[in-house]
């Protein structure tokens, strides 16, 4: 039981990884691993304003700030420009991995390549009913839950999210209906770094972070977007969910060393058997004949 | 002097890798995240067959390419259904699988080398033999330099010959439109199995002389850097002709030994050094996607 | 792969060759003359959804034949199309094709197991074997390939396709090779670009494209040769090159030719065609050309359209514009004083590096031009492939215009991206792709800045994508001209696939919108000249 709380826990933060991973995946179709960048970036962030004695809100203000930034600035400066050149999935792909490469590397020449924690002292622990959990673990499902479920309310529920389906349904019907393209897709890469640095800060917060888990953590988010499926929003939440239990119970079951092999094991198992994702249906579409 | 010759050797291995890649990345249009781990496979296959059965360094290294070329069905089966970034997420599950293999293939009980205690985990192998002809073995960096030059004038002649056969015209016509060469009745799913399997076998030939080089192998040689790494000399260089990646090897190998020279910290070299290949990647993306010398763009 | 010995090679090549320049004496010697069917298809059921598109169809092909396959849009003329080059299985049914001296067989529905089979036997290479090739509507040559390369490497049985022998017989592929070069030189010659051998395939025009397309069919040994739309955007001189070409393969007695061509283009197929295939209501109707030939093409449709939206003292005027189009201008009778609203001045439009919209002439490239005023409709006729949808598209700035200027209430807005154009007040439904399938008709007509959201609300709940195919044009030409700026509206083959009650409907929509704005529709019409 206590596992399975455990992979619950550390689901629900991975689940904010994969609705930023989606929440630009969807409509605009870059791969955006640069998002492995901020991730490691924003911890560095938060952890410099605490070192210069900022008060914590304060920090974690400025470094959730510092990530959609960054995230705005990489569609400003790289995938818009990309986009606009009319450049191929893979180029946007490949440029993200270099915004990743670069933005990590950054981190680790200013501040070091060794782990960091964010948390001073050591963790309180409490009990609920046989299971134990510390404070970092209730922090992050209070968090993550309030977080995502603004996520699920602001889509479902405003003009704002449902331009954003639209956008993701039709890209060029959604222009033609005139609405700004640019605007919008800013507005996902902007969402996206705000769902990854809470993430990440969660995530800091709870286990230390340093300048090389970001991808580690991306691609692990990614793999559960697959798994829900890549052409909805709400899907890859539960498929990240769903992987951080799968995981739980390989390193309870095993051992912690097959973890990733598990992963990945099943990541080409949904690409090759259900390549749209465990928990997507086919959209009933008039047969183009 | 040695460091010119350890500098050509590193070129020439890294030449052949990425000639390999492009094979796979150039001619079918598919990137693959998983090289770095069958020129692991090559590695270790070497390391194993001379230190356990005393092979020269040709059947060896053969045997690399053997099993490197029988394990590349683990992208090439997927690679008939899944293109574009599909493709490159199943190569990274199959990098992944490997590099846990490479890692977790270890019981601390047992002799490294036996069954149960293959790859000796994060520890590797050590005392990997020089490469040896018939008992003849060279030991000298000059003659390895030799050897390894040599072997990247063999691969390139190769790979010349191949990417201007018929068989190259049917991959490109692969990469351009699958259905329509399907439809000309060529057998796509037979010539995907054959590039990748001899993409692999001639990246597992290159940790073959890697590791007869270098005399010891570990886990970090199949880690995701190593990958990319070798990704980015083929995107640098050019993919589509056959003289792309060996101008990507020799510029990426070229900025760590400039960074060398402006006296850089070694800490912070190898940091600066990745954060170079980063930004090369972006800039090539923008203002040259076919890469330096390359002629077909990324899909 | 098993690679042939070098001796018959060259035989081989000298056939294709043959074949594909049409010389009859060698090619009579080569094909035995028999009456065996090249093709036949017995009980073919397929279905989307339950909704049956072939159904139960059953249909002989003989050698030799020219077969025009004819339809209306959604008659399932492409499915049957990608059933029979192995693009896409049926439910049910028995299809058997003549190779040599055997017979090659597929029946349906396949047992489980063969299912399991990775190398599975229903495919487009194991068809392309026995002798079916295809040339696609949209041709789709090799764009990385230079042209003879785009034809040799259909050149079936090469020993240099196995990477082994490219090795190990180094000298066999390189003669064969040179076998195929010259053989594919010839192929270009014949097609009277030689020159442009070592050229890309976007240098092209349309017409040769499409021939290089069936060159390259026939190259790859094909003896039952499906072409989809092959004159489409055919100006008259490429649809004379193209069925030359059709003609002098035909001729040689050894290849069968099916023809799919939209309605508009038949005349000119029934000049070659030996037999006519009608598919309706899912089964296959044989009829003699000379029967349809003696059927007159209905246009009465759009005319009827035309003279409602006229009433009786309303003006029509036909303009013609570049390449054969025509642009039907239609003023009901209330308009009086012409009040401009849209002008499209010397406009021209690339496709690659392919000119769409303008024409040539002798001082640079004419553009075109035409103005719509309040209250209008102005019809586009063009045939099909003439690049309406470019034009349209162009116009609502998804496209990239090569020169000329498009106003909008006397404002430019060539420089605007698509959003500005929208609020500027121009709005485009387009043909295909046209609706955002996971949203509910209320949030699209949201989406849409949509000033009525009254109307339709019995749709509100429901998905865009369960609406049947009326009632989604209905909502879409609703949302599209609901556009709070609306001036002027672009529709682009509104009327396609609808039934007479449902365009009966539309007219009404739209004229229903006239007071305040200008619309353009685009139809697709007979060339003229035929």
């Amino acid at each position: 039981m206590q596992i399975i709380v455990n992979g619950l826990i550390s689901g629900l933060s991975l689940a904010l990884l994969a609705a930023a991973f989606s929440v630009v995946y969807v409509p605009t179709r870059v791969f955006y691993i640069a998002l492995a960048g901020i991730y490691t970036l924003v911890p560095f962030v938060a952890w410099a304003c605490l070192q210069n004695l900022i008060p914590v809100p304060a920090a974690v203000f400025v470094a959730v700030l510092c990530g959609t930034l960054l995230s705005i600035g990489c569609e400003m400066f790289n995938h818009g420009p990309l986009d606009t050149k009319g450049a191929s999935s893979g180029a946007h792909m490949v440029s993200s991995l270099g915004v990743y490469i670069l933005l990590s590397q950054c981190a680790a020449i200013f501040w070091g390549n060794e782990t960091k924690v964010l948390r001073t002292g050591v963790d309180t622990v409490s009990t609920f009913s046989g299971i134990i959990l510390t404070q970092s673990q209730q922090i992050s499902v209070v968090v993550s839950v309030m977080v995502l479920t603004l996520y699920f309310v602001v889509l479902h529920g405003s003009k704002a999210g449902t331009r954003f389906r639209a956008m993701a349904d039709n890209a060029t019907e959604f222009v033609l209906r005139g609405h700004n393209l640019s605007v919008m897709r800013i507005a996902s890469f902007a969402a996206s770094g705000a769902l990854c640095s809470v993430s990440s800060l969660l995530v800091a917060y709870d286990i230390g972070f340093d300048a090389h888990g970001g991808l580690t953590a991306v691609l692990l988010a990614i793999v559960g977007v697959i798994i829900g499926g890549r052409k909805s929003f709400n899907g890859p939440i539960i498929g990240a969910i769903c992987l951080s239990l799968i995981r739980a119970m390989v390193i309870w079951v095993f051992s912690a060393q097959w973890a990733e092999a598990f992963t990945f094991a099943v990541l080409a198992a949904v690409l090759l058997i259900r390549p749209e994702g465990m928990l997507s249906f086919r959209m009933r579409l008039e047969a183009a004949s | 002097m040695n460091y010119a010759l350890h500098l050509m050797i590193f070129m020439s291995i890294y030449g052949i890798v990425a000639a390999s890649l492009n094979i796979v990345s150039g001619y079918c249009g598919l990137l693959t995240m998983a090289q770095a781990s069958y020129f692991a496979v090559g590695c270790y296959t070497y390391a194993l067959a001379t230190t356990k059965s005393g092979m020269d360094f040709i059947p060896a290294s053969l045997l690399g390419m053997v099993i490197a070329g029988l394990m590349s069905l683990a992208i090439s089966v997927p690679a008939w259904r899944l293109r574009g970034d599909s493709f490159v997420l199943i190569s990274l599950a199959v990098q992944q699988m490997l590099f846990s293999l490479f890692q977790n293939w270890t019981s601390p009980n047992s002799e490294p080398g036996t069954w149960s205690n293959l790859t000796n985990g994060t520890f590797g192998l050590t005392n990997i033999p020089k490469p040896s002809f018939f008992g003849m073995q060279l030991t000298d960096i000059e003659s390895t330099a030799a050897l390894a030059f040599g072997a990247l004038i063999v691969c390139m002649l190769l790979s010349r010959v191949l990417l201007r056969s018929p068989w190259s015209r049917v991959l490109q016509s692969m990469r351009d439109d699958e259905l329509v060469t399907r439809g000309m009745g060529k057998n796509v799913r037979l010539a995907k199995i054959q590039a990748i399997a001899i993409s692999c076998a001639m990246a597992a030939f290159g940790g073959a002389l890697y590791a007869s080089y270098v005399n010891y192998v570990d886990p970090t040689i199949a880690s995701l850097d190593e990958s990319m790494a070798v990704l980015c000399m083929v995107l640098v260089g050019g993919t589509g002709n056959f003289r792309g990646p060996i101008v990507g090897a020799i510029v990426l190998l070229a900025i760590p030994e400039l960074l060398r020279f402006c006296a850089m910290p070694d800490t912070i070299a190898s940091n600066l050094r990745l954060l170079i290949y980063g930004l090369i990647l972006i800039l090539m993306m923008h203002f040259r996607p076919q890469g330096l010398a390359g002629s077909y763009r990324i899909s | 792969m098993i690679a042939p010995t070098t001796t018959n090679t060259p035989q081989r090549l000298q056939r294709n060759l043959l074949r594909a320049s049409g010389d009859q004496t060698s090619v009579a010697q080569v094909a035995p003359a028999e009456s065996r069917p090249a093709l036949s298809i017995s009980n073919l059921t397929k279905s989307y959804g339950g909704q049956v598109v072939l159904d139960d169809l059953s249909v002989g092909l003989q050698q030799g034949e020219i077969v025009l396959l004819r339809g209306d849009n959604g008659a399932g003329k492409t499915t049957l199309i990608n059933i029979l080059t192995g693009n896409l299985e049926p439910d049910a049914g028995e299809i058997d094709i003549a190779v040599d001296q055997s017979t090659e067989s597929f029946r349906f529905p396949r047992k489980w197991w063969s299912s399991l089979n990775p190398f599975q036997h229903f495919t487009p290479e194991r068809l392309a074997k026995a002798g079916v090739a295809r040339m696609w509507q949209d041709v789709r040559l090799l764009p990385s390939l230079d042209l003879s390369d785009n034809v040799a490497v259909a050149s079936p049985e090469q020993i240099g396709e196995n990477p082994l022998w490219a090795f190990l017989k180094p000298n066999a592929w390189r003669r064969q090779e040179r076998s195929i070069s010259q053989a594919t030189q010839l192929v270009l010659a014949d097609l009277g670009i030689a020159e442009l051998s070592n050229k890309s395939p976007d240098e092209l025009s349309l017409g040769q494209s499409k021939r290089v397309a069936i060159a390259r069919a026939v190259q790859s040994g094909a003896r039952i040769l499906f072409l989809d739309e092959p004159l489409s955007g055919l100006d008259a001189r490429g649809m004379h090159e193209v069925l030359s070409l059709l003609e002098s393969l035909s001729s040689s007695g050894k290849i069968t030719i099916v023809i799919i061509e939209h309605i508009f283009n038949i005349s000119h197929i029934m000049k070659i065609a030996t037999k006519v295939w009608t598919l309706r209501e899912g089964k296959i109707f044989t009829e003699r050309p000379e029967d349809v030939r003696r059927e007159r093409s209905c246009d009465t449709d759009f005319q009827h359209i035309i003279d409602r939206l006229a009433g009786d003292a309303g003006a029509v005027v036909n303009l013609p514009l570049v390449n054969g189009a025509t642009l039907t201008q239609v003023a009901p009778a209330h308009v009086q004083d012409l009040d401009i609203i849209f002008e499209v001045q010397d406009l021209v439009v690339h496709r690659g590096r392919r000119l769409v919209i303008g024409e040539i002439a002798d001082d640079g490239i004419r553009g075109l031009s035409f103005k719509i005023a309040r209250g209008q409709i102005a019809i586009l006729h063009a045939p099909n492939g003439w690049g309406k949808t470019t034009l349209l598209e162009a116009i609502a700035g998804l496209l990239p215009v090569s020169s000329g200027k498009i106003l909008v209430n006397n404002r430019p807005v060539d420089k605007m991206r698509p959003w500005q154009r929208s609020s500027a007040g121009l709005s485009l439904l387009r043909a295909r792709d046209n609706f955002f399938a996971t949203l509910t008709v209320k949030e699209s007509l949201e989406i849409a800045n949509n000033s009525d959201t009254e109307s339709l609300s019995c749709f509100h709940k429901k998905r865009v994508s369960d609406l049947s195919g009326g009632e989604r044009q209905r909502v879409l030409t609703n949302s599209v001209l609901g556009n709070r700026h609306l001036t002027i509206g672009l529709l682009d083959e509104p009327f396609s696939a609808l039934d007479p009650k449902r365009v009966e409907e539309l007219t009404e929509t739209i004229m229903a919108k006239l007071d305040l704005a200008g619309i353009l529709i685009a139809i697709p019409s007979t060339v003229t000249g035929s």
